[in-house]
């Protein structure tokens, strides 16, 4: 015999209260609701210092309606979110105790390009063009660790700046000297034997310093190094493939995947490598005619 | 030890021809292949990646890191982290630090993946 079919185990079952399971009290009114009916003394006598029902840690959690909230509310909160669950992290801790705002917000007007991988490049060259890169390196601090933030994601990120002192350096004419005087005379009528003259010496100039600004990407350069014509302003100058070179250790395997002519390969080698392990390092290069100012980025 | 990896042929004479005046003609090895697939079977330390980049001089105002890089960005990223995690990326200045965020994360998440 199982206990469903038991006429004294039915009878009990339905004496008890369904709100609390406590054994049901008779009452006079048939007709009330089941839990108007109650009348167990954790129920009705409701005591202030025991745990209530709208307390979601002790009893269950009240059904909230879903509210609408504005894009700007939402972002706020996920940035809350995000700062709250950064500030657990202990290695941030340590690089910036002093300062609470180390994170910076990313604008996301790139959401283009994600979903643009299947796009032809001449669709992405037009769409390029509209985006207008400006000197934007004036808005992140220097000399801090901050973190880049890309949609609830980030990655770390340190600037600091770093002028490498190149053998030869462009010089600005200022007014008043000699080749400003040379340009100003040159838009006047003169004969064609001294016209012809100073284009010579304006070719041969240029013939000078262009041999030059291969000093900066090779020292070595009179000696006999080959270069490409198209790969001339594409390659990493001596002195920052030197300032790459130190940061690797001692008898390691690199790869340099794209090496064109072997600059940073070469430098590489040459330098006694130190124990520093690095997790990841951008560098930005300027063009050869702009080797006066180069940013460095490292990232750890 | 250092491992040059290019597709051009004339190139790689120039690469040991170089090597050849610094000295370090030994140390050299050069490889022949894509940026998208490069291998190795030896555990290898660090990649550096020095993008070739189009019209730098006339596009400083308008450059952007997807559009102007050949071969594309994404997957010599992605290949060089597959090998290690010390990536050595090489960009012009004017890059937009924006963009090398996303870069970083989305290639991030499909290493991930």
């Amino acid at each position: 015999m199982t206990s469903e079919h038991n006429p004294a185990n039915q009878s009990f079952l339905s004496k008890l209260c369904p709100c609390c399971f406590f054994p049901e009290i008779s009452t006079s009114n048939p007709t009330k609701s089941a839990s108007n009916s109650c009348k167990n003394p954790s129920n009705s006598m409701k005591d202030p210092l025991l745990p209530s029902n709208e307390n979601p840690i002790f009893g269950l959690k009240p059904k909230l309606k879903q509210k609408t909230r504005s894009p700007s509310k939402q972002k706020q909160i996920n940035n809350n979110l995000f700062k709250k669950n950064l500030c657990n992290c202990e290695f941030l801790k340590e690089l910036n105790k002093n300062n609470e705002n180390f994170y910076i917000d990313n604008t996301s007007h790139y959401d283009k390009f994600l979903n643009s991988k299947k796009m032809n490049p001449d669709k992405k060259k037009r769409l390029s063009d509209n985006f207008k890169v400006l000197n934007t390196l004036n808005k992140y601090p220097k000399n801090k660790v901050f973190l880049l933030k890309y949609n609830n994601s980030g990655i770390l990120c340190k600037i600091t700046y770093k002028n490498f002192k190149f053998p030869f350096v462009k010089k600005k004419s200022k007014p008043g000297t000699k080749s400003m005087m040379s340009k100003r005379n040159s838009n006047q009528n003169t004969p064609e034997s001294h016209i012809d003259l100073r284009k010579q010496s304006d070719e041969s100039a240029k013939l000078v310093e262009e041999v030059d600004e291969k000093l900066n990407i090779f020292s070595k350069f009179h000696q006999g190094i080959k270069i490409d014509t198209d790969s001339f302003e594409k390659i990493l100058p001596e002195k920052v493939a030197n300032y790459i070179a130190k940061k690797f250790r001692k008898n390691s395997l690199i790869i340099d995947a794209i090496s064109g002519v072997g600059a940073t390969a070469i430098q590489v080698f040459l330098i006694n490598l130190k124990k520093i392990k690095i997790f990841l390092i951008i560098l930005a290069l300027v063009s050869s005619s702009l080797w006066k100012d180069t940013w460095f980025w490292q990232m750890k | 030890m250092v491992l040059a990896n290019e597709m051009n042929d004339k190139r790689m004479k120039f690469i040991l021809n170089n090597a050849e005046i610094y000295g370090v003609n030994d140390k050299i090895d050069v490889i022949r292949g894509n940026s998208d697939n490069f291998r190795c079977r030896k555990k290898i330390d660090a990649v550096v990646i020095t993008m070739d980049y189009e019209n730098l001089k006339t596009s400083t105002e308008s450059f952007c890191l997807f559009a102007n890089l050949v071969p594309d960005i994404r997957k010599t990223l992605e290949n060089a982290f597959r090998i290690t995690e010390n990536v050595v990326l090489i960009v012009p200045k004017f890059v937009d630090v924006s963009e090398l965020a996303l870069l970083f994360t989305d290639v991030r998440r499909q290493g991930k993946q």
